[in-house]
């Protein structure tokens, strides 16, 4: 009988644990493609209350709707997919788990907040999932007690912001825990109406809000890690909430708060990462009550562009050891200008201008936020536009300097930290990647050096670089534009020629022609206009009148007016550390000629072994020489020379006439200006006489030596021991002579020119230089 | 001056900018960008036209409000002058001169500062939808105004 | 008008070069390499090691540094750039060579243009490096536009200095007329509309109006439009911009800055046509 009984109780303990259906023991329901169940829904239309289903891979479509309290547990990343219509997966019964599963998809519905899990129950435990591309993450609703953990949730990033869901929202689900959670391209996370929550170790990035606390006391947040949000976390009508060790950075956007507490009681702020947010830390009404208080401790603000903001605030708040480092604005205060009843201690500042004798690590000095402009911004927001204005840092010098302007210290920390205290052990924030920025400054540093030392080094000046580029053909002197008949055969025309200088009037009126092969002076006195008349006929210098040169007109048409045109000046500025070489090679790219034309004028010119000096280390005839060959480079057939024997000895002036005469022969059309009677006679054909800037004379140089000769001065310029014998003999010679500094003046006669020259060498006095003038 | 053109020039831009800048119409309604604005009492970003509201006064200038909630509470705080007060259709998502606007009230509503205030067109409407939802009542914006 | 452009870059090159052996040029490249080198040593030893440099704030202090001496560099080059050639002779020299004054002007610009730009990116460059190393987070897009639009500040007050330039014959005179509109924009200019907006009220449309007439202004709120993807930096004026010209915006800024460049260079043209060499 014992025997038949334990048998009995053998065959039930047996029935009991192989009918599960008839006896309510947890069971284990696995779907999987290959079965048993291939339908979640049908597993779940079988399962009981304290039942598991290991769901092993395979795709599920949504909407699921759980009605029992049941564990779904996914193995090999299971789907559940909502095809983007409607919620996917909802818990409507109290203690519902899930793990390790993709649910997907959700509709985009804001009206009725299509969500990837929907909890409507308490005590629902969410875990190890990854909800991607849904409007709302996970939504509860009234499920207190609930665990949401080391869930990947993401948002629909194509949609537009303001279509975006919460990622994460608790509404009136008291003692959840929010922990180890990613979330990113979502609107908010959410925490309404749930008091007591936990929220920790969290990434949020990209959103709107990374946390946002309403209507939920005693909560507490930490080691959260919120990056690029519009704001990392906002905390709003609660009181008791603690936010500690969080990283909070990069958020910015038109709200751009690191942290904002609005109508917020009794918090502590404590030794969170503040950085590079619009506003670090942005509190509005808090304390609201007269019985409570705020404490800001040991958090390191950075790199805000207002490192904490305060507005309608001034009451009740401990801040203490807190690092205020490089913020533009490091404390705005807005509103009510009273600080009193806050405390400012030991934090530091990193615009700190005092010292620590006794190696406290405490300033001596209190630190003063006392900035004039940051004052002026506060009173009129609309300055905030001069931030990074070079003026601004001029005002708040002179605010410094001058007492008088100084603001009212806005708030005062008499014992400021020496070194800023970075809490340690927080949530890291991925690094930027270096390499970009790195390549961009080496791709700049390339290109500068490029610039400078490739384009523009000495050895490769223009000649050697633009070698390949000689191949323009060189240019004709040009053929007059068609249409022009009157007078086209001639070189220079010049009608009416006016130039004044203000009141002076250089050239009066002057108007004449020349022809080509003609050598023509300009002679006169210094100041007479030669050289301004030859500028106004370069077209160098406006002027009234009208001038032709090759029947170019010189103003509309002045450069294929002055490709005809050699020029010498008097003055010869060339740019003093380019080689011979070089300034040849410059000037003859300017004037479209070939390189071999620089060999064969520095030939002709004798310039040859000077190719490689600089130009200031030639003498004032090389100079000439060059100047002449520059000139000469295209083969003009007008020479223009500006008194080109001025600044040459006699043998080098000598030499210089010779070359000009040898041009001549060649058929040039020469026109130099000159104050020299003997050049003017001994090498023009014709001679055009300026005084004042008139044009008194235009005749062959015979006529005018007849027509002016009676009233030419003769100048001698001598070394000064020799001033007084020398005009001892010319007098007893019966010249009349005038003492004018180191020379003489000497009327002469057209007849007795030479005179006082011959009769000075022959009593053995030097000459050291001479020339005429016509008296007046 | 030599360079009296360059002035001028100046100038001319100057006033021109100056023209563009300024003149707004105190009947319109206030202008939104939704997702960019920021609530002007509770410095939100305004992401839900079907939520927000805003005032004009006077001179033209706009204030903005991610909840009707938060303009009742800004408008109450600070009295300001106001030409007309604005509210969004929650239904045709068009602005409404609140005057004509119907409002349900419920805590059922979950509106983004948690007011449950919603405005729409007309009557019917608004016990349409207040007959779904749980608690609710309907008001005109003055029994919205005193009820506070 | 015909411009011959292998004559501008052939004036371009002489330029490069007078510039190399410039002093004043060599000592401003000197000075903008070293003080953007000490700025973004100074603005990242804070916390650089910690990795929490921030997000483009030690390039938008640059800003500030170019603020400061890029229209600098720019006036008083511009403005030593045609009164000392004058002054030498040279100028008049060039002239009288078969090249169109806008040929030289052109050349002058573009060379001593290139010259700031290669300054600028050596500066850059130097401290691009400095910020990357200490892992300072700034993008490198953002950074080559800062570069970008600073080479547009130095142009816009180059054609500024040449447009002084062009209408003065001494070169000291030039560049004390440069000092001064370099105080005027930098210094002067905010300052009397902080003080007109303090005093009258102006209102945040007027303010905006008002910064746009200053070429410093308009530089600074594109870079850090470009920067920051914003001007909310800027408070209520900056809003204000973003909201009214919106996508506009960076279009309109770059628009005035390169106005101020072509007004600034056509200007100078006229001046130097009706003074001539001399």
């Amino acid at each position: 009988m014992r025997k038949i009984l334990k048998n009995l109780c053998g065959s039930i303990l047996l029935a009991i644990s192989l009918c599960p259906a008839v006896f309510a023991v947890p069971q284990t329901l696995v779907v999987s493609p290959q079965g048993p169940y291939t339908e979640l829904s049908a597993a779940l239309a079988d399962a009981r209350d304290g039942d598991a289903i290991e769901v092993r891979g395979g795709e599920y479509a949504g909407p699921l709707k759980i009605e029992k309290s049941v564990a779904l547990i996914g193995r090999d990343w299971p789907v559940i997919d909502g095809n983007n219509r409607g919620g996917v997966v909802e818990f409507a019964a109290p203690g519902v788990r899930m793990q390790g599963f993709i649910i997907r998809n959700s509709g985009i519905s804001l009206d009725h907040e299509d969500a990837g899990i929907s909890v409507n129950a308490p005590r629902a435990v969410i875990e190890n999932n990854q909800i991607l591309h849904v409007l709302f993450g996970i939504y509860m609703r009234k499920a207190d007690s609930s665990v949401v953990r080391n869930n990947t949730i993401s948002g629909k990033e194509e949609l537009a912001v303001p279509r975006r869901g919460d990622l994460l929202r608790a509404w009136y689900s008291n003692a959840i825990v929010i922990e180890s959670n990613t979330l990113q391209h979502g609107r908010d996370m959410i925490i309404w109406f749930s008091k007591n929550s936990i929220v920790q170790h969290n990434r949020v990035a990209n959103a709107r809000y990374g946390i946002h606390f309403m209507y939920s006391d005693d909560c507490l947040a930490e080691y959260n890690l919120l990056t690029g949000n519009s704001v990392g976390v906002y905390f709003m009508y609660s009181r008791r909430l603690t936010l500690r060790h969080n990283t909070i950075a990069y958020n910015r956007g038109p709200s751009g708060f690191g942290i904002g507490l609005k109508d917020f009681d009794d918090g502590l702020i404590e030794e969170n990462l503040v950085v590079d947010n619009r506003v670090g830390i942005y509190v509005d009404n808090s304390p609201r009550e007269v019985s409570s208080s705020m404490s800001y401790n040991g958090n390191a603000i950075a790199y805000n562009d207002v490192g904490v903001s305060l507005l309608s605030f001034g009451r009740r708040s401990d801040l203490l050891n807190n690092s205020f480092v490089e913020n533009y604005e490091q404390v705005s205060i807005h509103g009510s200008t009273e600080s009193g009843g806050n405390q400012w201690h030991n934090n530091y500042w990193s615009d700190y201008a005092g010292y620590d004798r006794e190696r406290d690590g405490f300033g001596d000095l209190p630190y003063k936020s006392e900035k004039l402009f940051e004052n002026l911004m506060e009173r009129n927001p609309g300055l905030r536009l001069f931030i990074y204005s070079p003026a601004i840092q001029a005002l708040d010098f002179a605010a410094r300097a001058f007492p008088m302007v100084r603001p009212q210290p806005k708030l005062e920390d008499p014992q400021p930290r020496m070194a800023a205290r970075i809490p340690a052990g927080l949530p890291g924030m991925r690094l930027p990647t270096r390499w970009p920025l790195a390549l961009a400054a080496a791709g700049l540093l390339i290109f500068g050096v490029l610039l400078t030392l490739g384009l523009s080094r000495k050895s490769g000046s223009p000649l050697h670089l633009l070698s390949n580029s000689f191949n323009t053909p060189e240019h004709s002197p040009g053929t007059p534009p068609a249409g022009l008949t009157q007078g086209a055969n001639m070189m220079i025309q010049a009608q009416n020629l006016t130039k004044s200088f203000g009141k002076l009037i250089a050239v009066d009126q002057v108007s004449f022609q020349i022809n080509p092969g003609e050598a023509v002076a300009f002679w006169g006195s210094n100041g007479a206009g030669k050289t301004t008349l030859l500028r106004c006929l370069l077209g160098v210098i406006p002027f009234q009148g009208e001038v032709r040169i090759n029947g170019f007109d010189v103003v509309k048409n002045s450069k294929a007016a002055r490709r005809v045109i050699g020029f010498v000046p008097q003055e010869i500025s060339f740019h003093d550390n380019l080689s011979v070489r070089e300034t040849l090679a410059f000037y003859a790219r300017l004037k479209k000629t070939t390189p071999e034309s620089i060999a064969e004028r520095a030939k002709r010119l004798n310039l040859e072994p000077h190719l490689e000096k600089t130009v200031k280390e030639l003498s004032g005839g090389m100079k000439q020489r060059l100047a002449l060959a520059i000139a000469l480079l295209a083969e003009p057939p007008l020479l223009f020379l500006d008194e080109p024997t001025a600044n040459l000895d006699m043998k080098s002036r000598d030499d210089f006439l010779e070359l000009l005469g040898q041009l001549k022969k060649a058929g040039k059309t020469i026109v130099f200006s000159s104050h020299r009677m003997e050049e003017v006679f001994s090498f023009a054909d014709r001679v055009l006489v300026l005084d004042q800037g008139r044009l008194i004379a235009d005749a062959p140089p015979k006529e005018v030596y007849q027509q002016l000769g009676k009233r030419t001065l003769l100048r001698i310029y001598l070394s000064p021991a020799l001033l007084s014998p020398a005009r001892e003999i010319l007098e007893t010679n019966g010249f009349s002579v005038l003492q004018n500094g180191s020379g003489l003046k000497v009327q002469v006669d057209s007849h007795s020119k030479g005179q006082p020259i011959s009769l000075l060498a022959g009593a053995g006095v030097t000459v050291e230089n001479f020339d005429y003038e016509i008296e007046k | 001056m030599k360079n009296k053109p360059a002035f001028k020039a100046i100038w001319l831009l100057a006033l021109l900018l100056w023209g563009c800048g300024s003149g707004s119409d105190p009947n319109r309604p206030p202008q939104i960008r939704y997702g960019e604005d920021a609530c002007d009492r509770c410095q939100m970003i305004i992401n839900e036209g079907r939520y927000a509201a805003g005032y004009v006064l006077p001179n033209g200038q706009d204030r903005r409000f991610d909840d009707i909630g938060c303009m009742l509470k800004h408008h109450q705080q600070h009295q300001e002058p106001v030409a007309n007060f604005w509210v969004v259709d929650y239904q045709g998502r068009e602005w409404i001169n609140a005057k004509n606007a119907v409002f349900v009230k419920s805590g059922e509503i979950t509106t983004p500062m948690a007011s449950g205030i919603i405005a729409l067109a007309s009557r019917d409407n608004a016990e349409e939808i207040a007959a779904q939802t749980g608690e609710a009542n309907i008001l005109t914006f003055e029994e919205l105004v005193s009820q506070k | 008008m015909n411009i011959d452009f292998q004559n501008v870059l052939l004036l371009t090159r002489k330029e490069m070069l007078d510039a190399r052996r410039n002093r004043w040029f060599i000592l401003y490249t000197a000075i903008f390499a070293g003080l953007s080198l000490a700025l973004s040593w100074l603005g990242l030893s804070g916390l650089g090691g910690y990795g929490l440099s921030g997000f483009g704030r030690t390039t938008a202090s640059m800003v500030n540094l170019v603020l400061l001496i890029v229209p600098l560099m720019g006036l008083t080059l511009g403005a030593v750039s045609l009164a000392g050639e004058r002054e030498r002779g040279t100028l008049l020299y060039i002239l009288t060579q078969p090249v169109s004054r806008i040929e030289v002007l052109l050349g002058k610009f573009s060379g001593v243009g290139l010259s700031l730009l290669s300054a600028l990116v050596l500066g850059f460059g130097l401290s691009g490096f400095l910020i990357a190393w200490h892992g300072g987070a700034t993008r490198a897009g953002g950074y080559l536009a800062l570069v970008g639009l600073t080479f547009l500040l130095a142009l816009a007050s180059l054609g500024l200095g040449m447009l002084i330039s062009s209408a003065l014959r001494k070169a000291d005179t030039a560049v004390g007329v440069s000092l001064f509109a370099w105080l005027l924009l930098v210094f002067f200019g905010d300052l009397g509309v902080m003080g007109s907006s303090l005093t009258m009220k102006l209102s945040i449309e007027h303010l905006f109006a008002l910064s746009l007439v200053n070429p410093l202004q308009v530089f600074k709120l594109s870079a850090i439009f470009i920067l920051y993807g914003n001007l909310e930096i800027f408070g209520p004026v900056g809003l204000y911009a973003v909201r009214t010209y919106g996508a506009h915006l960076l279009p309109m800024l770059l628009g005035i800055l390169m106005l101020w460049i072509v007004l600034a260079f056509g200007f100078s043209y006229l001046s130097f046509k009706k003074r001539g060499a001399l």
